[in-house]
């Protein structure tokens, strides 16, 4: 169940996995995804500690240091490989999406 | 009790982490913070009432055999306080955790798919037992429907154990039923990422107190008819039935301190709680059959030393009876003010024994069916075991050996011999039942007489 589901990763999982192209710990990463996303989205120390452990166990995201007595986290290689599939299937679902409705986004033509 | 703490029993599922998170939340405004969260029971200490929201949090990374260790969860706690939450307590299962309701903070959960999978998980390893319960109690109940006959009728003990699977199963469908419906439910909106459901807080107060009431009722009723069953003779060997529970409930207490109080590694405590397990089975099976045992010859049955006069003896028939012996079981219940069944054996050239048995039933409904289904099992026993020779034609089925008494003679109200020697028999007056075993000629006036006069059915 957990390995199909990374293969399409959920909004929490793709901007968590952003957040960490650079060493981050935990709260730094619940505190970077609501920047990036403008508040939009928001993860729970919970579903946060739940994934990381999930992404820990596909090797996807490694610990690094302690800094401050915290532990970071960085993405791995697999992990880089993961994302990047997953920005590209993005992007195709966008330019699909723009192709068939003609360049209407948000209702404006 | 001191008044700025207290103690509630509570028994809860997993499933119910959001109900748990509305009454603590009740208690909070009642002036009560909770301390400390245990299985069954939750510490509160007194506090000024405040308006607090609790977020209840299921991690499930300890089992029983664990030494306690904070630092496990270290990281998650810093993540949760410095997300702007405060801890309140942690058991194994549970990390409570809140904060003033008007300040603002990130649920703790807030990916329903994590949450469902995270319960589920929980669930699994803590209540995977329920559903199998309920399954066992089904198949019991189901069995026990089939198998209803008089002897159940018989006791308060032998009451309970046929009523035992029916209150068991109520019980288990109120435990399991809800949190399979919770699952059933909340797969679907795991999925579509819609926010979890859960029952309202007055059904699961309402579930909870009919569970415990059952709970209760039960346990009562266990007590009552063990200690209230003289089948067994004496309460000395009624205590057989509590010597396994008392002993494993002091083990658990024990286990529990050795586990918590030392760090060793869950290996070595499962390996200690193995062995300890092998050695509680072989003592318990040890003691209570030596228990059993010591007590055969009284076993159910005690000597008779006072003169009853509702019991046939040898000697009512041959005055050279020499040694003679008379055991009684007694017992009754609900549906029957008395059950009582006599040996009486000697030596005696012409008769060794005569087996009396008498019921008494509380109506003359109850009666004509312990009457009716005495029968019944005579009949299937007879063709059970004859079952061959009847095919043959070489003995008679049972309805043509079964031979009515002559009540007028008798002056009873109906009566049957239940053998083709004519030395079993079977009668009715009013609410009695009388059985008779004995190679006697229970065709002879003398005879009749004889046992009408020591039987009490001249009124």
């Amino acid at each position: 169940m957990a390995r199909k589901q990374l293969q399409n990763l959920t909004e929490p999982m793709y901007y968590i996995l952003l957040c960490l192209l650079k060493p981050l710990h935990g709260y730094g990463i619940m505190q970077e995804v609501d920047r990036i996303t403008n508040g939009r989205v928001k993860v729970g120390a919970g579903t946060l500690y739940a994934l990381l452990s999930r992404f820990e166990k596909e090797e996807i995201v490694i610990k690094t240091e302690v800094i401050n007595s915290k532990k970071n986290y960085i993405i791995t290689e697999k992990g880089n490989k993961l994302l990047i599939n997953e920005h590209n299937r993005l992007k195709q679902l966008v330019l699909d999406g723009h192709n068939l409705l003609g360049g209407e986004i948000d209702g404006k033509g | 009790m001191a008044k700025d703490k207290k103690k509630v029993i509570r028994f809860r599922s997993i499933t119910e982490y959001k109900n748990l998170e509305s009454y603590l939340n009740k208690m909070a405004l009642k002036g009560w913070m909770l301390s400390e969260i245990k299985q069954t029971v939750l510490t509160f200490k007194k506090i000024e009432a405040k308006e607090l929201e609790f977020n209840v949090s299921l991690l499930n990374n300890m089992s029983v055999f664990d030494y306690p260790d904070e630092s496990i969860n270290k990281e998650y706690n810093e993540i949760c306080e410095e997300s702007g939450w405060k801890k309140c307590t942690s058991n194994m299962t549970y990390h409570i955790y809140y904060k003033d309701k008007n300040s603002k903070a990130t649920l703790i959960h807030t990916d329903s798919q994590e949450e469902y999978d995270i319960v589920k998980s929980v669930y699994k390893k803590t209540e995977f037992s329920n559903p199998i319960l309920l399954l066992m109690m089904l198949v019991m109940s189901m069995v026990n429907s089939f198998s209803f006959n008089y002897k159940v009728l018989l006791g308060h003990r032998s009451l309970f154990n046929y009523s035992f699977p029916f209150i068991m199963l109520i019980i288990t469908l109120i435990l399991t039923v809800p949190s399979l419906i919770w699952f059933r439910i909340n797969k679907e909106n795991a999925i579509n990422n819609k926010q979890l459901f859960s029952f309202s807080d007055k059904f699961v107060n309402m579930k909870n107190l009919t569970q415990i009431s059952l709970m209760v009722f039960y346990s009562l009723a266990f007590i009552f008819s063990h200690f209230s069953d003289s089948l067994f003779g004496n309460s000395r060997v009624s205590l057989i039935i509590f010597f396994p529970t008392i002993v494993s409930l002091v083990l658990s207490y024990y286990f529990s301190k050795r586990f918590k109080t030392k760090k060793r590694t869950r290996k070595q405590n499962k390996r200690f709680f193995i062995l300890s397990i092998i050695a509680f089975f072989i003592i318990n099976m040890t003691v209570v059959t030596s228990i059993m045992f010591s007590n055969v010859g009284s076993y159910g049955r005690y000597e008779v030393v006072e003169n009853k006069n509702n019991y046939l003896q040898l000697k009512d028939f041959y005055s050279d009876v020499i040694e003679e012996k008379n055991f009684l079981e007694s017992d009754k219940s609900f549906f029957i003010k008395e059950y009582k069944s006599y040996l009486s054996y000697g030596k005696n050239v012409e008769l060794s024994s005569i087996s009396t048995k008498y019921y008494e039933g509380i109506n003359e409904s109850i009666t004509n069916y312990i009457f009716d289904d005495i029968i019944k099992e005579k009949n299937k026993n007879y063709n059970r075991y004859n079952e061959y020779e009847i095919e043959l034609g070489s003995l008679e089925k049972f309805e043509d050996i079964l031979l009515e008494l002559d009540t007028k003679v008798w002056e009873i109200d109906r009566g049957y011999f239940l053998n083709s020697t004519k030395t079993e028999l079977i009668l009715q007056l009013d609410n009695r039942i009388y059985y008779i075993y004995a190679s006697l000629d229970f065709m002879d006036k003398s005879i009749i007489n004889i046992c009408r006069e020591k039987l009490n059915l001249n009124y």
